[in-house]
């Protein structure tokens, strides 16, 4: 990951230096990262909400100083367009309930997410529960494999406080679980082994 | 998955119309598409009842699987509703229990029905929404597409991809993907009177997964909530059939629509086609029934086609020899057809298009085999979203299956649990078609780790 990072602020570096080239490799490898942070949330708009990530870390990729790293300031920007979507959808939904019969469904590509299990249903139907900020630190923290102090860096918040929110998180994933299952064997499988089921949710490179 | 024609026999202008479905062309050799449409294929010939719509005839031509069903001629109730909302009026009451009384009648003797071999009932339609509930213009109301019903013997309950039906109208058991019986379709049932009676959606989020939370969390509205004024006792019918647990629903639909029906008669409210068409003539401009613009032309011979196909299917009742692509008045695609059952064909005497409805070959009768689809590319629907009665009533179709789960069409989970024992013949197609499920199979006794 450290590697990673190294090569992010020298991709960073060299886009800001006006390597379209150097844009265009951060832009791939983190496309589907960030498409799949929308599509989990709000797939009816989620290309549009990457693109606009992507846009809004272009306009102000002079800003980034590197304190932070690459990709947090990414999901920063990716978060930012979220709460933005969500309170002007929040605005529009009283008149959405009245005209939403009908159309295209718009259900979260599967090829984003290994959502082909029973337990991995249940952990989304649980996930839904939690608030954006919440499922978004989830979200990076096992999905991600993003740090503590990363998140927090997402989220604008100090580290203590990205700790207790992840626990927090658990214990509402572990309760809706509990709500959503009869006592047996897929409750006590995924409640002993919850981190795992979560992280499985998205598929990974084989190493 | 598939498209729907209009369609009438060729050599019978005065024909009615027949709404005519056919696997998309690149999908016709996807055994599991091919399983689903055998699926509606089975569950729907011979049913017979006004609240539902009947599938006259099916077959194979040129590969193409297809069926022949009747055609209503008139709207969705999903448009009906989207019209209201845009004009934020409210439907009215006694059009509204009319719709979902009617579509109660349907799925009851759906339910009850023993499956054209006879037997215990016990189908369940899975997937009851405005989409597939078609109104026609006198007011009649007709469910439709059997695509994703099944035998209750036959569901399954541990496949999370196998959540079938469309989010917002799926019961808490289908959510979690539990066993289904008819009383899932009674919840549907329920949110239909909900939404129908309120114009306004019930369960809606901005996902999926926050959809199906709501509804297994029961999070939502009462309708007294949303209308002060609605009144008590249909909020009784509403909350009664919207039960999370199923055994406090109404046992089954046929129950329901008493319970309409009662409330209704004390309030007295006239419910029938009459109310429903008032309805629609009040949001819907009227349309002239499909008129074929031109004589479709002589239909070629279909040797050519038919010697290039490496199996031919035995000759069906209702060969599709041409599909002529002219604009009707609805909007969609036109295919021609020709009876040749019990009789000799008599193809007309083919006659000048005028120019602007010049046939263009559609479907294979061409010495020019068909371009074949990039694989995997989804095809935009060739039928007017707003005309999703000829889409077996669902523009959602193409995306709902993109969660049906390959096993789910495996052999053995024949949809009719009546069948009879397939021909050997049929046995050794099906083994050959049998399609390798893509996903690990989630079993209780050989739990997976995650990595």
């Amino acid at each position: 990951m450290a590697a990673t990072q190294a090569d992010d602020s020298a991709l960073v570096a060299a886009w800001q230096a006006g390597s379209a080239e150097a844009g265009g490799v951060l832009v791939q490898r983190y496309y589907p990262n960030v498409r799949r942070f929308f599509d989990v949330k709000v797939p009816r708009v989620a290309e549009d909400l990457t693109q606009r990530t992507f846009l809004a870390v272009q306009e102000s990729l002079g800003r980034f100083r590197g304190e932070s790293s690459f990709k947090s300031y990414l999901f920063g920007i990716a978060r930012n367009q979220l709460l933005r979507h969500l309170r002007s959808s929040a605005r529009a939904q009283a008149f959405e309930r009245k005209v939403a019969f009908g159309g295209p469904s718009h259900r979260t590509s599967l090829s984003m997410i290994v959502a082909n299990r029973q337990e991995h249903h249940l952990i989304l139907l649980a996930y839904a529960k939690l608030s954006p900020d919440q499922q978004i630190a989830v979200e990076l923290f096992y999905w991600e494999d993003m740090s503590t102090s990363e998140i927090a860096s997402v989220l604008e918040i100090p580290v203590s406080t990205v700790t207790t929110r992840l626990s927090r998180a658990r214990g509402v994933l572990h309760d809706k679980i509990v709500e959503l299952t009869q006592p047996g064997a897929v409750r006590d499988r995924l409640l002993g082994q919850l981190d795992a089921w979560t992280r499985s949710l998205v598929p990974r490179p084989q190493t | 998955m598939a498209e729907v024609f209009l369609a009438r026999p060729i050599g019978d202008p005065r024909s009615v119309v027949y709404a005519l479905k056919c696997i998309l062309p690149h999908f016709a050799d996807d055994p599991r598409f091919v399983q689903m449409f055998h699926r509606e294929l089975t569950i729907a010939t011979g049913l017979c009842h006004p609240n539902l719509v009947s599938v006259l005839d099916h077959g194979r031509e040129e590969g193409r699987h297809f069926m022949v069903m009747e055609y209503v001629h008139g709207a969705d109730l999903a448009k009906l509703l989207r019209t209201t909302g845009e004009q934020d009026v409210r439907p009215p009451l006694a059009a509204a229990l009319s719709v979902v009384l009617a579509v109660a009648r349907g799925l009851h003797h759906l339910h009850e029905w023993p499956g054209k071999h006879g037997g215990a009932p016990g189908f369940v339609h899975r997937d009851v929404s405005p989409s597939n509930v078609l109104i026609g213009f006198d007011g009649s109301v007709k469910v439709a597409d059997f695509g994703v019903a099944t035998a209750t013997a036959h569901t399954r309950t541990t496949d999370a991809g196998g959540v079938k039906g469309k989010m917002g109208y799926l019961s808490p058991e289908q959510c979690r993907s539990e066993a289904l019986d008819r009383r899932s379709d009674v919840f549907a049932l329920g949110v239909l009177l909900y939404e129908s009676t309120l114009g306004e959606r019930l369960f809606y989020a901005e996902n999926d997964y926050a959809v199906m939370h709501q509804i297994v969390s029961a999070e939502y509205d009462p309708p007294r909530e949303r209308d002060p004024e609605y009144p008590t006792e249909l909020e009784a019918i509403v909350l009664k059939a919207l039960a999370s647990a199923k055994e406090d629903r109404f046992e089954t639909a046929g129950a329901m629509a008493d319970a309409i029906e009662a409330f209704a008669e004390a309030q007295g409210l006239t419910l029938g086609n009459e109310a429903i068409a008032s309805w629609m003539s009040s949001l819907i401009p009227w349309e002239p029934y499909p008129a074929f613009a031109a004589t479709p032309p002589e239909p070629p011979s279909v040797t050519p086609t038919v010697a290039a196909v490496p199996a031919p299917p035995p000759p069906s009742r209702w060969p599709m020899i041409a599909a002529i692509a002219v604009p009707a008045s609805v909007g969609v695609l036109v295919a021609a057809l020709v009876l040749i059952a019990g009789r000799d064909p008599d193809p007309p005497a083919p006659s000048p298009a005028p120019a602007a409805a010049a046939p263009a070959p559609l479907a294979a009768p061409s010495p020019q085999p068909p371009t074949p689809a990039p694989p995997n590319v989804p095809q935009p629907a060739a039928v007017d979203p707003d005309l999703a009665l000829l889409n077996g009533g669902n523009a959602e179709f193409e995306g709902d299956t993109a969660l049906l789960d390959p096993a789910d069409f495996a052999e053995g989970d024949a949809e009719d649990p009546h069948s009879p024992a397939p021909t050997t013949q049929r046995r050794k197609k099906r083994r050959r078609k049998k399609p390798k499920s893509r996903r690990p199979k989630y079993d209780l006794d050989a739990p997976r780790p995650p990595q």
